[in-house]
């Protein structure tokens, strides 16, 4: 009864706060955030390396240490960056058990982040150098237990079945003009955009945009050769409990191979025009050529504690 | 049991916030409810086109209708600067009447001054498209289109991406715009919405039709409307030496159109022979949507009206006049277009004389239609 009461008063104020329609968004999402600590879901957080993949400040300590002999340069070696874009589509999450049972999380429509089991996972808040909005996600909704979870595996992508839908009709999270990909009538899985604040580099930028190519249409039926879909499996060796533990996506691993030190690069994901993209797709789990998951393992992701 | 009560108190919430207005865009489901009933609500005053003789009726989207308050309002944001995120440029910056509805320029110039990849296409009997654009066959319905140079990022063209809020804004806050949305789509209770906006600039751009140009007057009688030059040159055009009606066909020049008579929707691409470096990323044309070898360099044949208004000519505007279009086509290409294995079968070398090239030029040029480029309906009205 107890929680009933919260629950009310906190879904009170968020209607009025959210409601009076002059307060804005802002309100609603801290009210929503709010709520969230109560709600159950699989929690993401970003980073570059060592630091928060934070808008609107440098970022920096996410380079790898050079030496006479070794220079490995990722996002640019160590020249501080700026973010400017980083959301991506998750969906179709399985948790496996420690009997190997196979549980599909449902994720319910939100009318906000969530939509046909799919989440947007919104990391830019419009500040800064960051494109966007001010609003944030960082949570799947869905009911999980409080236990430890031998695997979970999620899909970084829209469902073929949503990603031809008319985006002008379509719900939110997927009517946003950031991740929706008019000339190829479908949506951006994955946008991620850097640019250096290094002043021997300026204004060098990485742009990483993933999603469905190679795409014909007969009769309203659009067939994509290249699905370009990363599956995201995570084994923890102490596996993943999603009341004491978060997914964390690493730009620096999602671009590792990436130098932008030198001039900026890009992969739209556009088949051999985008020679670019052969070098970070397979930190996605990705091949470049066939855009098929599963040929080499994903880095980008990981477990770590909340 | 607890989750349950939160779920459904947000629900309650987004039932509240939906009847309080906040929603951003608007639901189409009272439309389709009340088609099913059979009674299709009343979207505006039906359009009349008024067609060129020979011209057959544009195929119109079932949910779009064309009516005149919608080409009105679609006039106002083609030439809106608003649409814009810097508001430097509207759909008429890159497509000016007095060039057919293109700007003249090798490639394009975004807002933000990044240049396109693509000469921008003229845009007499846009309503006739089977495709729209140079290469992709995805986008059919210029409201699909629409959306590419608003909120498109690679280019950035007019920059609207992650905007919409502040394009809304800027026309809602505009009382000129209020009347005309509310006019143009009357059953919408809250009719600002970019779907709005792509339909208003379609319908617009749907009666951008050509067909009174010289050419036109000499197909309809008049014998004397062209030149024995043009005459000659429309024979070759139309012959089997030139063959150039292959792929510039029918009564809008092309070999691909839409209209309400189309049954079957006959898609083609080609590769006209231009030097493979001309197909470099990210111009590979067909290629870019199908990565076939085969496709690479594949663009679509554009109507040839108003061609004379139109150049510099190619999709990356490399041929500068219509005397180096014919050159091209007579050397069956150029560079290593000429052996390109994607060429198409009417691109190939054959010969004619410096006059028969002025002849075939003055044809081309007969087919500008000076009334459609000075129509006061198409004009700017700001």
């Amino acid at each position: 009864m107890k929680y009933l009461y919260r629950s009310a008063i906190a879904a009170l104020f968020i209607i009025f706060v959210a409601c009076d329609g002059s307060s804005g968004s802002n309100n609603t999402m801290l009210a929503l955030a709010a709520l969230t600590a109560q709600q159950q879901g699989i929690q993401f957080s970003a980073v570059v390396g060592d630091s928060n993949a934070d808008c609107g400040e440098d970022i920096s300590g996410h380079g790898d240490s050079q030496s006479s002999s070794v220079t490995i340069q990722h996002v640019a070696g160590v020249m501080p960056i700026g973010l400017k874009d980083l959301r991506f589509y998750v969906s179709e999450f399985e948790l496996v058990d420690q009997n190997d049972n196979v549980v599909d999380l449902d994720v319910p429509n939100t009318g906000i982040w969530q939509y046909g089991g799919v989440t947007l996972l919104d990391f830019e808040n419009g500040k800064g150098s960051c494109s966007g909005t001010a609003e944030t996600n960082n949570f799947v909704q869905t009911s999980v237990e409080n236990k430890t979870y031998k695997t979970v595996r999620f899909t970084v992508g829209v469902p073929e079945t949503l990603n031809h839908i008319d985006y002008n009709n379509a719900p939110s999270p997927l009517n946003i003009s950031g991740l929706t990909w008019g000339w190829t009538m479908g949506y951006r899985f994955f946008v991620g955009e850097f640019l250096s604040n290094d002043a021997a580099t300026l204004g060098n930028a990485a742009v990483l945009h993933i999603g469905s190519t190679g795409c014909s249409e007969s009769g309203g039926v659009y067939t994509c050769t290249n699905s370009n879909r990363s599956v995201i499996e995570i084994t923890p060796t102490e596996g993943f409990n999603p009341y004491t533990q978060k997914i964390q996506f690493d730009l620096k691993k999602a671009v590792a191979g990436w130098d932008i030190s030198s001039g900026s690069l890009s992969c739209h994901s556009m088949g051999a025009m985008d020679s670019n993209c052969s070098t970070v797709y397979p930190n996605f789990g990705l091949d470049y050529s066939t855009g098929n998951a599963g040929s080499v393992a994903q880095t980008v992701f990981a477990v770590v504690s909340k | 049991m607890n989750k349950y009560i939160t779920f459904s108190l947000l629900f309650l919430l987004f039932l509240q916030c939906t009847q309080l207005g906040l929603e951003k865009e608007k639901s189409s489901g009272s439309e389709g409810i009340l088609l099913l009933l059979g009674t299709s609500p009343s979207e505006g005053t039906p359009y009349t086109w008024n067609l060129p003789a020979g011209f057959p009726k544009p195929k119109v989207p079932s949910d779009n209708p064309i009516t005149v308050e919608k080409v009105e309002l679609g006039r106002f944001l083609f030439y809106d600067t608003r649409l814009s995120e810097n508001e430097t440029q509207s759909c008429g910056s890159c497509h000016k009447q007095a060039d057919a509805f293109t700007d003249g320029l090798v490639v394009s110039v975004g807002s933000t001054g990044q240049s396109h990849p693509r000469n921008a296409q003229h845009l007499s009997n846009v309503a006739y498209n089977l495709r729209q654009t140079w290469a992709n066959p995805l986008l059919k319905k210029l409201e699909d289109q629409a959306r590419v140079p608003m909120f498109g990022d690679n280019p950035v063209e007019l920059g609207m991406k992650d905007r919409e809020d502040l394009l809304l804004e800027r026309l809602q806050n505009d009382p000129d715009y209020v009347s005309k949305f509310k006019a143009a789509f009357p059953n919408d209770q809250n009719p600002f919405s970019v779907l709005n906006i792509t339909k208003a600039l379609s319908s617009f751009q749907r009666t951008l039709i050509s067909g009174n140009s010289a050419y036109d007057k000499y197909q309809a009688g008049d014998l004397s409307a062209l030149s024995a030059s043009a005459i000659r040159g429309k024979n070759l055009f139309f012959g089997e030496r030139a063959e150039c009606f292959h792929c510039h066909g029918g009564f809008n020049f092309t070999d691909t159109v839409l209209h309400t008579g189309t049954v079957f929707e006959e898609v083609t691409f080609h590769n006209n022979g231009l030097d493979s470096s001309r197909f470099v990323s990210p111009n590979g044309g067909l290629y870019e949507f199908t990565f076939q070898e085969s496709d690479r360099g594949k663009f679509r044949a554009p109507s040839l009206r108003n061609v004379e208004l139109t150049a510099p000519y190619m999709h990356d505007g490399s041929i500068p006049d219509l005397l180096s279009v014919i050159n091209h086509y007579t050397n069956g290409g150029t560079g290593d277009g000429t052996t390109n294995p994607n060429r198409d079968v009417f691109v190939r070398n054959f010969s004619l004389s410096e006059s028969e090239k002025q002849d075939l030029v003055e044809f081309l040029k007969s087919l500008t239609d000076t009334e459609f480029i000075a129509n006061p309906k198409f004009e700017d009205p700001f």
